[in-house]
């Protein structure tokens, strides 16, 4: 074989090496779309100021990560009291969480060799598809809609039911008890009685409101659960604690009345009682089929160049055994190239301005002011913080919600949506 | 390093090929609004109550009540209210109630071409500003002149929304039942002199990257 040709052949494996080593790398999907500054203008005109930077972001991302960007938005417009639109966002997170994505592209991606899992459309996870529909069931609630407050949480309970490990299936107290107390509100005291019996099934320490109670005192802490992508190649999902203020108390403060509240959901915990995904399925089987590839073209790369060295001992059919060693060479780095190309990294993309825990209380008062105060208290490890938080009254009930940690306090990027919010996260 | 032209073919294929086993992205432009028969499944959907629906239930009951002797046949045409006041969604479907129940007046409206008259209760406010401003002269008496007092009813609709979920964890597959009952109630003895019950079940199975 003329040295030429040894050389061709070489370039054509480190062609396609290279074209398949790029798969690995950033994939298109993970880049953001330029948005032209006047639709953009148009777009955030009608949104709260303060939460545009979350808002824009929705923008960009796209149709890949819609549900995510609202589930952010949605919350941060909720802190701000901008209830339409908070109402709109959560409205769109909720229509791609129930869409069924029965023969979707995007979804068949997301089960390629070649492509991440993080291509697909984001629902989330069943922990965060439960909160979208607490967070819309509120919206319904400030709203004096207790019908439709009552058909969101029941809504949450039915994702939580994906839990693969049935001991944990459908057991969102949070939401058990808001669906009770929509029923107290809209006069139904048999369906809220059944409700608040299966709240207190899920959770020792949860007690059914009074029969005239009419305030629903909310206090969240604490931030959201965090994903990661672990293992060799990081195909495993997994979750750790969010840290911040995680309070072990809160108590409410209103017309001179205190009460403690009860915690109603770790959403932590939420997070990580759901058992395996059949997505881990196939991500780990795209990881043994990284690994097998990489070692089989270890294997002919090393035979490879040793058969080829060895045709310079030889005296007869040296270019012949040059060419095979050549062959094989080649083979092994197609191999190690499509072991490079293999993408099972797992979807880490998360909710990131959830809280960790929440407690709930109800109150009876007659004359209900503008504001109470929620105190927040984590002895030893945080001062004690107290919040002062309107009161909103439409219909039969009122709600007053705050939290220690704010949804607004994050960055402009969820993380792990796109190669730029990953070489954010990266550099903190 | 400049390869063999003859070998030029093969260094695209396996350029190729390598750009091939990548995944494409949709950068499609988009796709213009296009009307959608309301009566049929759309590109997006669930298992909940959709347009199609809302349309088939309606149009059912629209034909039950206009075959009911007491509703369509009295020789005095009945006065019936029709709004969503008294129609509950006990179901896991968050619902404007108004859209089924504007769709069934509407409809019935036109279909009982006078054998039923209509009385809007959730718009007597405007109707009580009209007649005050006729009555202290700021306007006239218009042209079908003044009565008593508003129109009382004979009959009200009232209803109930529900469902039942269940959802098979290794599948993934998810199902509701859905349930719409709907009474006409007598306003003066509190009989129900008519009623309908409209279900179906829907079942779907998400793709096994959401489970």
């Amino acid at each position: 074989m003329s040295r030429s040709r040894e050389r061709s052949m070489g370039a054509c494996a480190l062609a396609g090496l290279l074209a398949l080593g790029a798969c690995a790398g950033v994939q298109e999907h993970e880049q953001e779309a330029a948005v032209p500054p006047e639709e953009m203008q148009a777009y955030l005109a009608d949104q709260p100021a303060r939460a545009r930077p979350l808002y824009a972001t929705v923008l960009r991302q796209g149709q890949r990560n819609a549900v995510l960007n609202h589930m952010r938005a949605g919350l941060a417009a909720f802190e701000l009291g901008a209830d339409e639109a908070a109402a709109r966002s959560f409205d769109l997170a909720l229509q791609g969480i129930e869409a069924v994505y029965a023969d979707n592209e995007e979804a068949a991606k997301a089960r390629s060799k070649f492509t991440k899992e993080s291509v697909k459309d984001f629902k989330g996870e069943p922990y965060e598809r439960a909160m979208a529909y607490y967070y819309r069931g509120l919206l319904y609630l400030r709203a004096g809609d207790y019908e439709n407050a009552r058909a969101s949480f029941r809504g949450g309970l039915i994702q939580d039911s994906l839990a693969q490990d049935e001991k944990f299936a459908q057991d969102f107290a949070l939401l058990a008890l808001l669906d009770g107390w929509a029923s107290h509100c809209n006069g139904d005291e048999a369906l809220a009685a059944e409700s608040f019996a299966e709240a207190r099934g899920y959770r020792d320490g949860l007690t059914s409101p009074g029969a005239d109670d009419n305030l629903l005192l909310i206090a969240e802490s604490g931030k959201a659960p965090v994903k990661l992508a672990a293992g060799e190649y990081r195909e495993a999902l997994q979750f750790r604690r969010g840290g911040g203020f995680v309070a072990r108390k809160a108590s409410f403060e209103v017309a001179g009345r205190t009460v403690d509240g009860s915690l109603a959901e770790d959403v932590y915990w939420q997070a990580t009682t759901r058992g395996g995904r059949e997505i881990d399925r196939i991500l780990a089987g795209k990881a043994q089929f990284k690994q097998g590839s990489d070692a089989v073209g270890t294997g002919l790369v090393a035979v490879g160049a040793l058969t080829a060295l060895s045709a310079g001992n030889l005296n007869d059919n040296r270019g012949d055994v040059a060419l095979a060693g050549a062959a094989i060479l080649m083979a092994g780095l197609v191999a190690k190239g499509v072991a490079a190309a293999t993408t099972p990294e797992a979807d880490a993309r998360y909710w990131d301005n959830l809280p960790d825990r929440v407690h709930v209380a109800t109150l009876q008062l007659a004359d209900l002011p503008a504001s109470g105060t929620v105190s927040f208290r984590d002895p030893g490890l945080h001062a004690d913080t107290a919040v002062t938080a309107p009161i909103v009254t439409a219909g039969r009930c009122s709600v007053i919600w705050a939290r220690a940690e704010s949804a607004l306090a994050v960055p402009p990027l969820a993380p792990n949506s796109s190669a730029a919010a990953t070489r954010s996260g990266e550099q903190q | 390093m400049v390869p063999s032209p003859r070998l030029l073919p093969a260094l695209g294929i396996a350029t190729a090929l390598g750009l091939s086993a990548c995944q494409s992205v949709d950068n499609s432009a988009g796709r213009k609004t296009a009307y959608r028969d309301v009566g049929s499944p759309g590109a997006v959907s669930g298992v909940g109550i959709e347009s199609q629906d809302i349309v088939a239930t309606t149009d059912k009951m629209m034909r039950d009540m206009m075959a009911n002797p007491t509703l369509a046949g009295a020789a005095t045409p009945p006065r019936v209210i029709l709004d969503a006041a008294y129609v509950s969604n006990e179901s896991s479907q968050r619902i404007n109630k108004n859209i089924i129940v504007d769709r069934l007046r509407v409809g019935l409206q036109q279909s009982a071409a006078g054998r039923m008259t209509f009385v809007s209760r959730e718009n007597a406010d405007i109707v009580e500003q009209e007649r005050e401003l006729k009555r202290a002269g700021y306007v006239d008496s218009a042209t079908t002149g003044l009565t008593r007092a508003q129109a009382g009813a004979d009959y009200r609709l009232a209803g109930r929304i529900g469902s039942l979920d269940g959802l098979d964890r290794r599948s993934g597959t998810a199902e509701r039942y859905s349930q719409i009952t709907f009474e006409m109630i007598d306003l003066e003895t509190g009989t129900i002199v008519w009623s309908g019950i409209y279900e179906f079940k829907k079942a779907a199975q998400d793709d096994v990257v959401y489970r």
